[in-house]
């Protein structure tokens, strides 16, 4: 995609929860759009689940966007057509950056008192 | 995206859903996400429920998410920007952006969105209404328990007429007899419970005395389980208890109370149980009152119209039946009303009860109708027809702003090419120029709501008496009808310039040109539509018309010039012979009032033609003959007083009163059917165990109503008649020569004189009461003309903005045509030619289909044609008429180019 030369990774902050979590499962492997949404889920509290016309519109934006692109998979069932998703160099860099926002986004929220319920301590 | 064979039905669904809607993605991905849906449909296995959840949700989220994209706009799709960072990210918003933008734009078009609004309010205003009655007097269930399994029964003799025709007409249903009613009540398997009911004492009329004014109410004697029956329970105390109600001997002296008589006479008092209330003299202890509302749904005969159905229910009172002697067995009197049992249908039912009836030796149809049915009878064809013709009338508005919004196509094109050039997707302006239209209909809606709730009222008051009146309004359901009428005629009327106008932004000079000449093509079809429909309201709006013109030239029979009716009731058991010298003493003092030239008493009135029918015999050829008339007791100069012309022998004289050998009179139409070429005078007819003989034939009268055939009739002197009952009840009729009413106030002041106490209500004139019955007529004819006219100023109006916009566009051609020397009337044929061309082709199309919806209305029609050749003359004259003003108005103004000026701005 030519949009990964021209674009900082922070112009695409910040990335929508489920974009995110699309480019988290991505840089793990490549995966086909199902496959992404079985493992987001097992994530997510129980009941949650991820509609399909949601799904591909965030795929939709992040593959426009050339964070995610099509690549070449093997699929067993010919009549069910699965779109192979890897993730970019660019979208490495995006989640990288969007990690780090997070990041500071909550140390910032520890240094005036918002700790998550159970967790650590700096 | 072609559906795969082996795909579940829920994908099939989503598939053709994806399709349907205007996504951003395109088919390759929509396969993507059905895969997606199919691969989370397998995890739901055969788990319907879990299945339908999935997809209603999918479906949902595709509305959602593939729509909101769309809104978005397709060029985020091809650019590195992502959407959450623009600021028309959301559907949503790009929705409040599009509404902002419209509201600015229609502010702008002042003129425009004036005319727009006050068509589709006038449109929409019209169906609303229309649907706000039909809504009140069709569609909403009857205020009883599961009201679909209520059945009326009655029964008709098939001597009478045809069977078909019976089931048609009020005249000839008779009540059911009580030996009858127990017989259907005990032993019909059909239906759960039957009960009866009958409006008791003296054709429903009782004086109620005691605390508060004497009034005149309505008495229905009820059985036990009549409340029951109808699943009605009271608001306070009690229905009737079964011992209370006898089948024979005199039933317990208890009444229950309707909600309005129980709030007006008794302040809504809960002590109000226990307490007596004065009936005609007898005392009743209260024991319940009804729910408020409560109305009775009687056989058909008493919904006629003058019937003062308007006050059912007002003044009733219910006390149990008591079925005693003679009433046993001979009387016809009863109405009943039945439940259905469980899986038994109407048909069963009526099968039944035939049967039943059979057995008690008479040859009786047995009548079995839903209650609703009853109550709606007759009005479900001209309402439903009305509102049909108020959604035609909603149709022209449509097609006129829709020739508005092509018309404004050229002024806007600048605007919209600098919005396509700006970026703007073509998605983007069909959505912003459809946010603008369905915008405009809207506020159509409001202004309609507003005509509506104004309208309903204008048009209950020429309406004739319809039933469930209080059901009639402007509710929830109808705001509801409206906002979906709306956005439904917003998309309607905004789909096609929007589409038209989007596709011509992008266009070279070359194809604009072209897709100015699809335009004007679109806006002739358009303008030929509106003309095409309004001669179909024309031609339905002039039948109606002409059938009503027909209906009121039918001779009534008697002459009503004149005339005043008033019933004279004395709630008072008096001697017959005080009677008799009452009944004079009234007649005199009337006649003795200046301005009365002559005073009559009857028992009953034609129009609304209540009465009864009863048996007569006589012998012929020597054989016993039975025949049922309608029967009327008079006193001797009834029928010159009411103008009926006397054909044979001579009228009644004071010599045939009391106890004179009876004498009696009969209309034409019950001598030809009975004595068929030979004259009845002289034969014996014996009537209630006396005998009478034939000593005059007078002139038929119509009865019910100008357009119901006349019914046979026969008339005896009001004396003998009179012999038989308690009280006094009995109608005048007053020729008067003055105003009516001054000459009325006097006439009740001096028969008051005679006797303080005697009720005096029901004071109508005869041509009132004539002109009310036609009502039905007149209410269709002035709708169907209303909704014909505002159709014409529409079409009119619309026809007028297309030549008006043609001598716009043209105005330079015109210019150099009359530099080079073109006549002004020439000019004018050149313009003229689009309009006319329009309307030729909107009226050969409207006539066509009115000669098809014409023969829908043909059985509502008196003494017309559906296919009446002058008033299909009539609407294309009148159509032409507008249509070449509309357009010669306009046209005009291209004589008054200057062609140097035309040529200078060049």
């Amino acid at each position: 995609m030519n949009s990964e030369n021209n674009t900082t990774p922070e112009t695409h902050l910040p990335l929508h929860p489920l974009e995110f979590q699309v480019l988290l499962r991505l840089t793990e492997g490549s995966a086909h759009a199902y496959a992404v949404v079985c493992s987001i889920e097992k994530q997510q509290p129980e009941g949650k689940r991820i509609l399909p016309t949601n799904m591909y519109r965030r795929i939709w934006r992040l593959v426009s966007s050339g964070l995610v692109e099509e690549v070449p998979g093997v699929d067993g069932d010919p009549a069910r057509p699965r779109k192979h998703l890897g993730i970019t160099l660019l979208g490495r860099r995006v989640a990288v950056a969007e990690a780090t926002r997070l990041r500071s986004l909550l140390l910032h929220a520890e240094d005036v008192g918002v700790r998550p319920e159970g967790g650590a301590r700096r | 995206m072609k559906d795969k064979p082996g795909s579940a039905w829920e994908a099939r669904l989503f598939r053709m859903w994806l399709r349907l809607l205007p996504t951003r993605f395109g088919p390759d991905v929509n396969a993507n996400i059905v895969s997606l849906f199919e691969d989370r449909l397998d995890e739901c296995g055969s788990r319907t429920l879990a299945r339908v959840g999935l997809l209603v949700r999918s479906l949902a989220d595709a509305l959602w998410h593939g729509l909101g994209g769309w809104l978005d706009g397709k060029k985020h799709t091809k650019t590195t920007q992502p959407t959450v960072n623009t600021p028309r990210g959301l559907g949503v918003e790009s929705m409040l952006h599009d509404i902002r933008f419209a509201v600015r734009s229609l502010r702008k078009r002042a003129l425009f969105t004036t005319i727009a609004v006050g068509a589709l309010g006038l449109g929409i205003g019209g169906t609303t209404a229309m649907f706000s009655i039909v809504d009140g007097v069709l569609i909403r269930d009857l205020r009883y328990r599961d009201p679909g399994k209520l059945v009326n029964i009655w029964m008709a003799f098939p001597s009478w007429r045809g069977q078909e025709e019976s089931l048609n007409n009020y005249w000839d249903a008779i009540d059911v007899r009580a030996v009858d009613y127990l017989n259907i009540r005990d032993h019909a398997s059909t239906l759960s419970s039957v009960a009866a009911f009958w409006e008791a004492w003296g054709e429903g009329e009782a004086a109620v005395t005691g605390e508060g004014q004497p009034e005149a109410l309505s008495v229905f004697e009820a059985s036990a389980n009549l409340f029951e029956t109808l699943g009605v329970q009271p608001v306070l105390g009690r229905v009737f208890f079964p011992e209370e109600v006898t089948p024979e001997g005199d039933p317990a002296r208890v009444a229950i109370l309707s909600f309005e008589i129980w709030k007006r006479r008794f302040a809504g008092s809960r002590d109000v149980l226990g307490q007596q209330i004065l009936l005609n003299g007898i005392s009743f202890e209260i024991v319940g009152v009804l729910p408020e509302g409560f109305r009775l749904a009687s056989k058909p005969f008493e919904k006629l119209p003058n019937a003062e159905a308007v006050d059912d229910g007002l003044r009733d009172i219910w006390v149990p039946l008591g079925i005693t002697g003679c009433f046993y067995n001979c009387a016809h009197f009863l109405q009943l009303v039945g439940r259905l049992a469980q899986r038994a249908s109407v048909d069963q039912a009526r099968a039944e009860v035939q049967t039943l009836l059979a057995e008690s030796g008479f040859e009786q149809i047995a009548r079995v109708v839903p209650t609703k049915e009853i109550i709606t009878r007759g009005f479900g064809t001209p309402l439903s027809l009305l509102l049909g013709a108020a959604a035609v009338l909603m149709l022209i508005a449509c097609a006129n702003v829709t020739g508005l919004l092509i018309g404004e196509a050229p002024g806007r094109q600048h605007e919209l090419t600098v919005r396509s050039a700006l970026g703007a997707s073509r998605g983007q302006v069909v959505s912003l120029l459809l946010t603008e239209s369905v915008l405009l209909s809207l506020m159509g809606a409001a202004l309609g709501v507003v005509l509506a709730w104004l309208g309903t009222d204008a048009v209950l008051a020429i309406a004739p008496a319809l039933p469930r009146p209080e059901e009639i309004g402007i509710s929830g359901r109808i705001l509801l009808f409206a906002t979906a009428v709306g956005i439904g005629t917003g998309l309607l009327f905004g789909v096609v310039p929007a589409l038209s106008q989007t596709k011509a932004s992008v266009g070279s000079t070359l194809r604009v040109r072209n897709r100015s000449g699809s335009a004007r093509l679109l806006q002739t079809t358009v303008v030929s539509a509106q003309i095409g429909l309004t001669v179909v309201l024309l031609v339905a709006g002039g039948l109606f018309v002409r059938s009503f013109v027909r209906i009121m030239s039918v001779d009534p029979g008697f002459d009503p010039d004149g005339l005043v009716t008033q019933r004279v009731t004395l709630f008072q058991r008096i001697s017959r012979q005080q009677r008799e010298l009452l009944v004079g003493e009234i007649l005199r003092v009337t006649r003795d009032v200046p301005g009365v030239r002559a005073v009559s008493v009857t028992t009953d009135l034609p129009f609304p033609g209540r009465g009864t029918n009863v048996g007569l015999s006589f012998q012929r050829n020597g054989e016993q003959v039975g025949t049922t008339v309608l029967f009327r007791a008079t006193d001797p100069t009834y029928v010159e007083t009411m103008g009926i012309p006397l054909l044979r022998g001579r009228l009644l004289s004071d010599a045939d009163e009391g106890d004179a050998p009876g004498a009696m009179l009969v209309s034409e139409s019950l001598a030809e059917r009975n004595w068929p070429n030979e004259s009845p005078l002289g034969v014996r007819i014996s009537f209630q165990g006396l005998d009478y003989t034939i000593v005059g034939v007078v002139g038929d009268v119509r009865q019910e109503a100008l357009g119901i055939e006349v019914q046979p009739v026969f008339y005896v002197p009001v004396a003998q008649a009179i012999a038989r009952t308690h009280d006094l009840d009995l109608t005048m009729v007053v020729k008067m020569s003055s105003d009516p009413v001054v000459t009325l106030a006097v006439v009740r002041n001096a028969i008051w004189s005679v006797n303080p106490d005697i009720v005096l209500h029901e004071a109508n004139t005869m041509a009132g009461l004539v002109r009310t019955s036609e009502a039905d007529e007149r209410f269709r004819a002035l709708l169907m003309w209303t909704f014909a006219t505002i159709a014409g100023v529409l079409a009119a109006v619309g026809i007028f903005g297309m030549t008006a916009r043609a001598v716009s566009a043209r105005a330079r051609e015109m210019g150099i045509r009359s530099a080079l020397g073109a006549d002004g009337r020439g000019l004018i044929r050149l313009v003229l030619k689009d309009g006319l061309l329009s309307a030729t082709l909107g009226l050969v199309l409207g006539l066509v289909v009115a000669s098809w919806a014409s023969s829908l209305i043909a059985h509502l029609l008196y003494e017309i044609e559906a296919r009446d050749p002058w008033t299909y003359l009539g609407a294309v004259v009148l159509s032409i008429t507008t249509c070449t003003l509309a357009a010669y108005l306009p046209a005009r103004r291209v004589t008054k180019i200057d062609p140097m000026e035309v040529l200078a701005e060049e």
